[in-house]
């Protein structure tokens, strides 16, 4: 049986009127019919194929808030019914005409008029909304970068925080297409209509969008991927699921009040409020969802086990105890018998890092049983080494210090040999050396430090499993 | 301003204001048009809309009646100036014109 309506995605740019013009007029020879455009598909109705002229016009004081057509409107479709234009659907400003008759005379006689009326049009709508996508676009990229310049290794190692950027890249290099091709052709065309030419065609860059279309979803599988390998599916499933709620939500608000008749300003000051509660309602469910699978995620892995530990000053405090795979371990060094160890390991692997955390701690906090901490940085392009290295012996400068003249952690190059490194590092506070050693071969970059001051011995055997590993 | 605005008028807008030295209803303006000018002037239904509503603004033309949701309009004082502007314009290109071939 065949469908009597079909609902399609499409990329088109608000002010890409000739695209669309062009696209519905062939949708009709194939036998569909626009009727309804949404924020999310656009609906086309069954129809015998038929060479259908389709015409775009934006008129200014229409507004996706009005309950029905103003009077201005009404008239203005009044006009175009009478020149045998009958109105298919309305997008915002934009209101989209067709006719089935040859020879009709256009809706646009007057190319410096239309051009004005579209870019009146424009400047309520189109223009300042995509304005605020690109701030809201720089804002977002400017703060995922001071994080990563403030947290290169966490940041750069998590795809999900990678595809974030990825992902709202697209969106500013969108808007900003839209807005610098949208000026072009408004300023071309001004200059064409004032010595009496027509508009220009509209560059649409629809293949371009379909490029950026197909880029998002790719970033946001990828997003979802990492999820899912991480086993925090659920909150990539759930972050979308908060995004799609607030769009129908809203949008479910808007359209309720506009059949229930209620004037604009009342529906867009509702809408505009019921977006931010409702963006304020979901943001704190997804917040305690994370939360709670978070909780959920680390009590029910496998090597995690709530324990109650009392410290030497007697406070009781309850930790969740790891048993995780670990390449070097304190008892490798000691002869210690300590049940109470937890073995605690964190890989974080993205497209540019790979970087791994080791910790084996003691809970009870007993200042006679030895511990060890360690990192694996595995740099996956060259050109990120340095900068990678570089966060790494940065790490403990204070500059207010030296400024001062005060004793300041720094690390000092010594001897790699000892590593059987390409480079090592130890950390010394002021002229005293610590525990804490960084040594690098090839692209892999090893930060460790001891409970105590380490052998020769043990520092070659510590290489060996770590740079080896 | 308006005036500035409207200092030299398309052909399109010089029939309108034409047409409205009597009081006429919006669609009419078109038809009336078409036959004045034995469809060598087409004025859109866009068109005519937003030069309907820039006179208005500019006081060139006023709404004499409002019946359902026709609107009629007629020329005003400043429109039959404009219009009157202009065909000086017009007079004195034909002028020069002829004076130099």
């Amino acid at each position: 049986m065949k469908r009597d309506r079909k609902r399609r995605i499409e990329s088109f740019r608000f002010n890409d009127f000739e695209a669309i013009e062009a696209h519905l007029n062939k949708m009709a020879q194939k036998g569909w019919h626009i009727e309804k455009i949404t924020p999310f598909y656009w609906q086309y109705k069954r129809i015998d194929p038929v060479d259908r002229h389709y015409t775009i016009t934006y008129f200014a004081q229409a507004s996706d808030f009005s309950p029905y057509p103003s009077s201005n409107q009404e008239m203005f479709y009044d006009y175009c019914n009478e020149c045998g234009y009958q109105l298919a659907v309305t997008w915002a400003q934009m209101q989209i005409f067709y006719t089935d008759s040859e020879d009709a005379i256009p809706i646009e006689t007057d190319e410096a008029l239309k051009l004005n009326s579209i870019h009146h049009a424009m400047k309520k709508n189109f223009l300042p909304s995509t304005v605020v996508l690109i701030v809201l676009a720089i804002f977002q990229i400017l703060m995922q970068v001071s994080s990563i310049i403030r947290m290169p290794i966490m940041q750069l190692s998590n795809n999900v925080y990678l595809s974030v950027i990825f992902a709202w890249s697209i969106v500013g290099i969108s808007g900003g297409i839209s807005l610098v091709s949208y000026f072009k052709w408004w300023r071309d065309s001004k200059k064409a209509t004032s010595i009496g030419g027509t508009c220009l065609p509209t560059k649409g860059h629809r293949h371009l969008n379909l490029v950026l279309l197909l880029l998002s979803l790719g970033v946001l599988l990828w997003m979802l991927m990492t999820l899912y390998e991480d086993q925090l599916i659920w909150i990539g499933i759930a972050s979308v699921g908060q995004i799609t709620m607030v769009i129908f939500g809203v949008n479910f608000v808007k359209n309720k009040l506009k059949a229930a008749g209620v004037s604009r300003k009342t529906n867009m000051t509702v809408t505009v409020i019921s977006a931010i509660v409702l963006s304020f309602i979901m943001m704190g469910l997804l917040t305690t969802f994370v939360f709670k699978l978070v909780d959920y995620h680390r009590a029910h892995q496998s090597t995690a086990v709530e324990r109650t530990f009392s410290s030497p000053n007697g406070t009781k405090h309850t930790w969740y105890v790891h048993d995780d795979p670990m390449p070097l371990i304190v008892e490798q060094f000691k002869a210690i018998d300590f049940p109470d160890y937890s073995y605690e390991a964190q890989d974080n692997n993205s497209i540019l890092l790979r970087w791994r955390q080791y910790d084996q701690r003691d809970y009870t906090f007993n200042p006679d049983i030895p511990t060890m901490y360690y990192e694996i940085i595995d740099v996956k392009f060259d050109w990120l080494f340095d900068y990678c290295l570089n966060y790494y012996l940065q790490q403990y400068v204070d500059d207010y210090a030296v400024e001062e003249g005060f004793k300041t952690n720094r690390y000092r190059e010594i001897d790699a040999s000892l590593w059987q490194a390409d480079v090592a590092y130890q950390l010394y506070y002021g002229d005293e050396p610590s525990e804490t050693f960084l040594f690098c071969k090839g692209n892999r970059i090893v930060k460790i430090g001891y409970d105590w001051m380490p052998t020769e011995a043990e520092m070659t055997f510590s290489s060996e499993q770590l740079l080896n590993e | 301003m308006p005036r500035e605005k409207f200092h030299t008028l398309t052909e399109q807008m010089f029939y309108i204001l034409l047409v409205l030295r009597e009081e006429c209803y919006g669609m009419d303006i078109m038809m009336q048009i078409q036959l004045m000018t034995n469809e060598r002037v087409i004025v859109g239904p866009g068109t005519l809309y937003n030069l309907l509503e820039q006179f208005e603004q500019a006081q060139m033309i006023k709404e004499t009646k409002i019946e359902g949701r026709k609107r009629s309009y007629i020329i005003t004082a400043l429109g039959l100036e404009a219009l009157q502007r202009e065909y000086h314009r017009l007079n004195r290109m034909i002028y020069d014109y002829e004076s130099h071939t």
